[in-house]
């Protein structure tokens, strides 16, 4: 899932960014407010979620988006209080808009599918699983004079629904992965003159 | 009696002297006075014949009694008395003393007396799996029937196990899976040191299998629980639980129990 996504991604906004389009890059970290009760009582009401995210833009403010984020917690079990391991990634790919509000700063917004994976390594067993699900964000930026550097603040959620995971060993058939987010980011401008 | 000779041939002037003595005959006379007569015959013409009277008191001496011979008592800690007597007359002084098992066997009370008196033993519980018996003499100096042995039989400790087993459910977010828990309570009165707890398990009738040994000394209080991670899903599991000594006998032994 996350080759079939991250490849083609990458790809595509190399090309549009080597054609002299405007490609924004961007690390970030933040908490995530996982969905799932059963992983919250688990590893608890929050996650942290170190992103990277890309957009390339397209025309005027419209922008080819592209991100993964890995939030990994460990936790102990309710009754035996052994050590257990999970983590929820996310490959994404979407659209954006981003409006100039002044010099120095900038709004975004953006949405498109998320490819969602979860682990968990407890009780002697490990379960995977994968689900196709979508994201969405708003944020606000505040760039550089030149404007080649920002620091932003995103808020967001992302959601998908892994289904047939096998008894007996998984006990929910079906789990919800992701929640709401919020992160802060910094970000470079690159391929760009403007 | 026994005389010197009880013959001979003397010459004109000559003398000779005949020794009465008791014999062996003597130490089973009861008390009291025993009389007799030695005669001297003169064979060759009959001058002088004459007779001598001897006679024997026999006095009342002191006879050591201690009853009784045996004392069984339990496994927990205590005292049992024995008692001491003269049957015989006279004075008699006596004492006690442990002369086997004095690990655990000792005289509380009463190790000496004059004639009669109790003679009070002291034992500390049996930490064994086993009976076991100390020896307490009693001597009096002089004293018909002295020393006197007795013993206390101590009766085998033993550990009594009871096991209840419940089958579970973990959950942790995606994964569960069930285990076994085993409440096992334990009834030692006498403080048996028990080296080792070893949990058998049978799992789906496969026959019994060492799932866990415990030291003794890692686990403590009259009740205790340990886990069996994890379960197959539809497969049955019996439990027993056996307590084993330094030597590796088994001092106690649960119930099967199945979930």
């Amino acid at each position: 899932m996350k080759k079939t996504l991250i490849v083609p991604a990458v790809l595509l906004l190399l090309t549009m960014a080597s054609a002299e389009s405007r490609l924004f890059v961007s690390v970030g970290a933040g908490f995530m407010r996982p969905t799932d009760p059963g992983f919250r009582q688990i590893y608890g009401n929050q996650a942290l979620l170190p992103e990277v995210a890309a957009a390339v833009r397209l025309y005027k403010g419209l922008c080819l988006t592209a991100g993964v984020g890995r939030a990994s917690e460990e936790g102990m079990t309710p009754e035996l209080g052994l050590m257990t391991k999970a983590r929820q990634e996310y490959v994404s790919v979407g659209l954006g808009y981003m409006l100039r509000i002044s010099q120095g700063l900038c709004a975004d917004a953006n949405a498109g599918i998320a490819g969602m994976s979860c682990h968990e390594e407890a009780l002697g067993a490990i379960v995977k699983g994968h689900g196709l699900g979508y994201k969405g964000e708003l944020g606000i930026l505040l760039m550089e004079e030149d404007g080649r550097a920002f620091i932003g603040l995103r808020l967001g959620y992302i959601s998908a629904r892994v289904s047939g995971l096998e008894p007996p060993i998984a006990g929910p058939l079906s789990i919800k992965l992701g929640g709401p987010k919020i992160s802060l980011c910094f970000g470079l401008q690159l391929f760009g003159n403007d | 009696m026994t005389l010197s000779s009880s013959s001979g041939t003397l010459g004109a002037g000559a003398t000779a002297t005949v020794t009465v003595s008791i014999n062996a005959g003597a130490n089973v006379l009861a008390a009291g006075t025993y009389s007799d007569t030695v005669s001297f015959t003169n064979t060759t013409n009959g001058n002088g014949t004459a007779t001598r009277s001897v006679s024997l008191t026999v006095s009342a001496s002191p006879v050591l009694s201690v009853t009784p011979d045996n004392r069984d008592v339990g496994v927990a800690a205590g005292t049992t008395t024995f008692e001491v007597a003269n049957s015989g007359a006279g004075t008699m002084d006596w004492s006690a003393a442990v002369i086997a098992g004095g690990e655990w066997l000792f005289i509380q009370s009463g190790a000496s007396g004059t004639n009669g008196g109790t003679v009070t033993v002291g034992f500390t519980s049996n930490q064994t799996a086993w009976p076991r018996q100390g020896i307490v003499r009693v001597s009096a100096a002089g004293a018909a029937g002295s020393p006197k042995y007795v013993t206390v039989t101590q009766a085998s400790g033993s550990v009594s196990l009871g096991l209840i087993g419940q089958r579970l459910v973990e959950k942790a977010w995606i994964i569960q899976r069930e285990y076994g828990k085993l409440t096992v309570t334990v009834d030692n009165p006498a403080s048996i040191v028990v080296d080792t707890y070893v949990i058998y398990r049978n799992a789906g009738g496969q026959g019994y299998q060492i799932l866990q040994q415990l030291g003794g000394s890692s686990v403590s209080g009259v009740q205790w629980t340990d886990i069996d991670a994890f379960l197959e899903p539809g497969t049955s599991y019996t439990y027993k639980i056996v307590a084993v000594d330094a030597l590796g006998n088994i001092i106690g032994e649960s119930n099967e129990i199945s979930i």
